[in-house]
């Protein structure tokens, strides 16, 4: 399963990496990193249909989470990826708005690593 | 503005219902309980002379004088001692208000309205009413242009209430009668009243009579060409009114800044200042003032030029002369936009309005405007080489002006000599070049004369100040060197050692009462010091408060990922026990060196954490502000990012793009990064402010964005702050450095965030702040730092 992590910390990656070292190194799950709205959608191009799915934090400079998330779902329309939207803020208004555009679901920061260990699990 | 519109239109309605009320009374027998209504009617006759409505004014003061002669009319009231007492003084008050009602049209008639009011109150011993006549007396004299009758009046009114009346009656007193001496050049006595006022009046905290008094020494100050010291005053005031948010007295007070910057020459700021206050006048009920306002920028305009900018202020000027019923405004409204048409050239609408003046100003007897407006349309037949119309206006023009305008005549009089020359009339042409020569004799002495008494006028009032302003060292010097004189006159003569004495005294006397000026001058500077510290620091801890919600997010992050590498580790410790324990020493480097990293980001984050809580420290530490090379770049993203998230963790609906585009180029900048950090603050925070604002107007398709943008110019490093929220109106633009200028609702903004920024940047750090701004489009704000 491949999953593509966008954020614009970099250190999500040895994060990401290692919370999820047993996952990789048994070839469970495999990430990718991209740090903007921008870089996710380059990545995308040349990958389609490769990422099932996609985590991606909402508060980042240029193309926000949620401005990324609207093209994922209108222009990757069969298989839509499943898109997990990350934010530091866990408010009603970016919730709603998230939802709106189509997010699968909808995590807060700080990330309860556990908590979405399972939800990846239920999407196999 | 709102508040004093809602005053007027509460008394004009509680006027309607209460001259109802009166109607409906008429039909019934006077009460004793009518004195009520009296007072009434009284109050708001003079609420309306204080908004300068005097026609309002008089119906009120003769509505109330009816009453009062009604109530002395009763039998009861004749064999009651205190009742008539006390009716005598409301009918004293009643033609008070009645006199300052009709003092712009008949000034005989006021004049002995008061002689009659003060008659009364003399009868019943009333000395505060007493001092109120004498007052009014005052004030019309002042306004007639009567000095000296001025000064006597408010001298009266002084005494009295020095005697009877509160020390904040005494202090307004004072700064009447330095208005009074001010009109007759004694600007010397004028400023040493003020001061007396002003200091009473700080004490009381009494708001009005100390902008008062500041106001007029700003003009004191004018008068004597000092324009730094005049337009300082005029800050002061301007600086209260404005935290009591008072917008007609800030338009005043533009006003009074736009004329000095007139008088002293310098007609751009002029311009702006009468502006301005022509902006918030259009927005209130003060008709007169409007006109006023429309007339300088008229004025302005034709010294620039600018004839079609001149025609089209005058023209709006005059409608709000007309409103505001002043006749004689009315005449100076028409001869202004007359000489405007004259200008442009447009001879028929010139003709047009001199003749409107002419006959208004016959209507009401101002001989000056009518000679005025007939000279300007002769000038007009002169022009067309029409000689024999422009002489029948020239004769008239010198039969109605005033004998006393000495200059006025001898313009007129050249004229007519001219005229008569060209149609060939070489006798009456040598006529009236002998009265021109007469006349032109008589102004240069006249003007001699002016000049010499203006000039001993500044002269006294330098003396005064310089006086004033000499050290005690100095003064102790001259002491000695009298206490020196004295010892050698002791040996000399008994009678050099006595006037040794005498002048020790007056030495000694004025000594004393130089120190207490300068006592006086330390407390005012030092109480205007302490509020700059106090609002300084108002508005840093207001930007603090901004700053923490930000901050607050932006230490969240490390902090997660302290939390998380640190949990991690944990997890891998375990795992590195299996695996020695197993004995796979591949998968024990491996883990040893992800631990490895995992405890350099712990450090790494923890250090970014702190960081954030040392920029939060500085930013509120005041003094001992070092300048050192600094990265704007790093400066201004992290300011971008704390303004966005203190704004969105105090509105969760706030939603903006915002992009940093920095110069990596950029080299550091000598600069105190508490101070620009501070400024970067302000302007991305009234960025985000502007954006917000406009995605509330719920434009269909509008994506706000913020962008600050670094670059690298010649000599200077050039920070952009751009957002593309509605814009900056042209008429705030000039105001928004100013302190205490805010254009958010009240309690939202102190108002001193861009002036402190422009004050760090221009003052602090050498480099300009600038704006460009587009209504609709957006604003940039763009620092400019020498490297």
């Amino acid at each position: 399963m491949k999953i593509l992590v966008v954020d614009d910390e970099k250190d999500i990656q040895p994060l990401f990496e290692q919370r999820f070292r047993r996952e990789i190194r048994n070839g469970e799950m495999k990430f990718e990193f991209a740090y903007s709205g921008e870089e996710a959608l380059k990545y995308l191009n040349g990958n389609q249909h490769e990422a099932v799915l996609i985590l991606s934090d909402i508060n980042m400079p240029g193309m926000t989470g949620l401005e990324l998330l609207d093209r994922i779902k209108k222009i990757y329309n069969e298989p839509p990826p499943f898109v997990m939207m990350i934010t530091a803020y866990g408010d009603e208004e970016n919730y709603k708005r998230a939802m709106e555009l189509g997010a699968d679901d909808f995590l807060t920061k700080p990330v309860d690593f556990t908590e979405l260990k399972e939800k990846i699990k239920t999407l196999h | 503005m709102k508040l004093k519109e809602s005053i007027i239109s509460i008394t004009l309605l509680a006027g309607i219902f209460l001259f109802v009320g009166l109607l409906a009374a008429a039909q019934n027998d006077v009460q004793i309980s009518d004195t009520s209504r009296i007072y009434q009617l009284n109050d708001q006759a003079y609420q309306y002379y204080y908004y300068s409505n005097l026609d309002s004014c008089k119906f009120f003061a003769l509505q109330a004088l009816q009453w009062s002669d009604k109530l002395l009319g009763l039998e009861t009231v004749k064999n009651n001692e205190a009742l008539l007492k006390r009716c005598k003084n409301l009918k004293a008050i009643s033609l008070t208000n009645f006199a300052r009602g009709i003092e712009n049209k008949n000034i005989t008639a006021a004049r002995d309205t008061l002689t009659k009011a003060l008659e009364l109150v003399k009868e019943t011993g009333n000395k505060r009413e007493e001092a109120a006549i004498y007052t009014a007396f005052g004030t019309m004299y002042d306004f007639n242009g009567q000095s000296e009758l001025a000064i006597q009046n408010h001298t009266k009114a002084l005494e009295l209430i020095r005697e009877y009346g509160s020390r904040s009656e005494y202090a307004m007193k004072l700064t009447d009668l330095a208005v009074a001496l001010r009109s007759n050049g004694s600007y010397g006595d004028a400023l040493d009243k003020l001061m007396e006022s002003l200091k009473i009046s700080r004490e009381l905290e009494d708001t009005s009579t100390i902008i008062e008094t500041l106001l007029a020494m700003g003009f004191v100050y004018a008068f004597v060409e000092q324009w730094d010291d005049a337009l300082s005053s005029q800050q002061e005031a301007l600086k209260i009114f404005r935290l009591m948010n008072d917008s007609s007295g800030i338009a005043r007070i533009y006003n009074d800044m736009g004329v000095t910057n007139m008088t002293s020459g310098n007609l751009d700021e002029a311009l702006r200042l009468h502006r301005a206050a022509l902006t918030i006048r259009l927005n209130s009920t003060e008709y007169y003032g409007t006109f006023a306002s429309f007339v300088y920028i008229g004025q302005i305009l034709e010294d620039f030029s600018d004839y079609e900018g001149a025609v089209e202020n005058y023209k709006s000027g005059l409608q709000f002369a007309i409103k505001s019923g002043y006749k004689i405004s009315i005449v100076d409204g028409h001869l202004s936009l007359g000489g405007a048409y004259m200008k442009l050239p447009d001879h028929e609408k010139a003709l047009h309005q001199f003749e409107a003046a002419i006959k208004l100003s016959k209507e009401i007897n101002d001989a000056t405007g009518e000679a005025r407006a007939c000279m300007q349309i002769a000038k007009i037949y002169i022009g067309r080489n029409d000689h024999i119309t422009a002489l029948n206006w020239l004769n008239q023009a010198g039969e109605v002006a005033p004998k006393s305008n000495l200059k006025f005549l001898e313009e007129i009089y050249q004229s007519l000599a001219e005229s008569y020359f060209k149609i060939g009339d070489p006798e009456n042409a040598y006529k009236y070049i002998l009265k021109y020569s007469d006349a032109k004799d008589s102004v240069i002495t006249a003007e001699n004369l002016e000049k010499i008494t203006h000039l001993t006028n500044k002269l006294e009032f330098e003396n005064k100040m310089a006086l004033q302003k000499e050290s005690n060292e100095k003064m102790m010097a001259i002491q000695q060197g009298q206490i020196n004189r004295e010892r050698l006159t002791r040996n000399i003569f008994l009678l050099g050692m006595l006037l040794a004495v005498v002048l020790g005294i007056i030495v000694l006397v004025r000594f004393r009462e130089k120190q207490k000026l300068n006592r006086r001058l330390n407390e005012t500077l030092a109480n205007l010091r302490a509020t700059q510290t106090q609002l300084v620091h108002a508005e840093k801890m207001a930007s603090l408060g901004e700053l923490t919600a930000g901050i607050a997010h932006e230490i969240q992050n490390p902090l997660n990922f302290v939390n998380n590498f640190s949990e991690v580790s944990v997890d891998l410790i375990n795992e590195l026990r299996e695996e020695m324990a197993k004995g796979d020493q591949q998968e024990v480097d491996a883990i040893s060196g992800d631990l490895q990293q995992n405890l350099e980001k712990i450090k790494e984050h923890g250090k970014r954490a702190s960081s954030i809580v040392k920029g939060m420290l500085e930013h509120s530490r005041s003094g001992s502000n070092e300048k050192v090379p600094t990265d704007l770049n790093t400066l201004a993203d992290e300011y971008l990012r704390l303004a966005y998230h203190g704004l969105r963790a105090k509105d969760k609906s706030f939603q903006s793009a915002f992009r940093m585009q920095a110069d990596e180029t950029l080299p550091n900048v000598n600069v105190v990064p508490q101070e620009i950090g501070r400024v970067m603050l302000n302007l991305i925070n009234n960025a985000f402010y502007a954006v917000s604002e406009k995605t509330k107007a719920g434009i269909n398709g509008y994506n706000p964005e913020v962008i600050v943008l670094t670059r690298r110019l010649n000599n200077t490093i050039e920070i952009r702050v751009t957002d593309n929220g509605s814009g900056i109106p042209d008429s705030v633009k000039d105001k928004i450095f100013q302190p205490f200028f805010t254009t958010k609702p009240t309690g939202q903004g102190t108002g001193l965030g861009l002036s402190m920024s422009y004050d760090i940047i221009t003052k602090g750090h050498g480099g300009k702040l600038k704006l460009e701004s587009e209504e609709g489009i957006g604003t940039v704000f763009i620092i400019e730092l020498p490297t």
